[in-house]
């Protein structure tokens, strides 16, 4: 499925688990796609301040 | 095992940078921050039946080529926090150099030394070249993936690989776990996109007229705001602009689309798992796990 597929499907009235969580989706705020995907950031340097302990 | 304390160690001593502050400084800079994405080979090292010790010289050289990856990226980002605005251009491209070439030298003594040396060496290729393709910006979908997929893909790989085999796994199987990794590499390039193109001030992404994938979604699926967004981004340091366009990422499906890639991806890297004969496939499951969990939790947050 390619993007321009997955943009029609999604406007139809969602019907499954993952389709209907993922128009839910167009409605998230900034901040709450941010910290979901702040570990995927891997070409950026790690502050020391930003350590895990 | 604090394998950030070890590796800073084992760095110290290595012949030809030991003596070297700019090299032994970076090194302790990036570790003291602990990245995730240097731990990979202990994953597949314990899968394949290994101790945790045997897992350093991976870890090492996957740290190494991070930050080889790293000095080149912020340069041809021209990224503002690069270490290039302090050591000069042709400084830096010196230290990728030596980064890269201490990744080589910190297998090379392990026992499947020449299979683990070819196949970061071959990653460093393969990156190399994607990171060219991806300053050129790939303007449709497919080239989009294709750029993933040789920049992004070939580090996570390489790592899963180079760790099964410091662990005494079989060639099979370490080839096996690299398909994982690849998988997983387009996982972690995915969240990448998305992180970047939601943050603020605008990231270099929108600025230098890059495609990561949600902008690509944006910008050519026949969309009502398709338009307005591409003028947006068009003019994207104006006051308002990035906010906007940002809004219209979130409506439009674009970061939805992302989602569902992610876990089209991670279904894709568990069916090759459970096809790996491993001793214990538990660290590299939870790793998958690891990088959808967060993502699954925002969909479950967002829904109807």
């Amino acid at each position: 499925m390619n993007m321009q597929e997955f943009y029609q499907r999604l406007s139809i009235k969602p019907e499954q688990d993952r389709q209907r969580h993922l128009t839910g989706l167009t409605r998230a705020s900034r901040i709450q796609i941010l910290e979901a995907t702040r570990e995927g950031t891997w070409l950026l340097w790690w502050k020391p301040e930003q350590a895990k302990s | 095992m604090d394998y950030f304390s070890r590796i800073v160690q084992d760095f110290s001593v290595l012949p030809h940078v030991q003596a070297w502050e700019d090299a032994q400084r970076m090194f302790q800079y990036a570790a003291s921050g602990k990245p995730n994405h240097w731990l990979p080979p202990n994953r597949s090292c314990e899968a394949v039946g290994g101790k945790s010790g045997q897992a350093v010289p991976a870890v090492m050289a996957t740290a190494c080529a991070h930050i080889a990856i790293l000095l080149v990226d912020d340069m041809l980002d021209s990224d503002p926090r690069g270490e290039y605005h302090h050591i000069g251009a042709p400084a830096t491209a010196n230290l990728a150099c030596a980064f890269q070439a201490a990744a080589l030298q910190a297998i090379a003594n392990i026992e499947k030394g020449t299979a683990a040396i070819i196949s970061l060496n071959e990653m460093f290729l393969s990156t190399t070249f994607g990171q060219f393709l991806d300053v050129q910006a790939p303007g449709d979908e497919s080239a989009y993936w294709r750029t993933t997929q040789i920049k992004s893909s070939p580090f996570f790989g390489a790592a899963l690989q180079v760790g099964a085999l410091a662990g005494g796994g079989t060639l099979e199987t370490a080839n096996q776990l690299k398909k994982v990794g690849c998988l997983y590499g387009e996982m972690i390039q995915i969240q990448d996109d998305m992180h970047d193109s939601m943050e603020i001030p605008a990231n270099p992404d929108w600025v230098q007229g890059r495609s990561p994938l949600p902008i690509l979604f944006a910008s050519l699926v026949d969309h009502p705001e398709q338009k307005r967004f591409v003028e947006l981004n068009g003019r994207i340091t104006e006051p308002g602009a990035l906010q906007e366009a940002q809004e219209i990422l979130i409506r439009c499906g674009a970061i939805s689309y992302c989602a569902d890639r992610l876990i089209q991806k991670h279904q894709e890297a568990k069916e090759v798992l459970n096809k790996t004969p491993l001793t214990n496939p538990t660290p590299v499951s939870s790793l998958l796990e690891e990088v959808i969990a967060p993502v699954d939790n925002l969909l479950k947050a967002c829904e109807l």
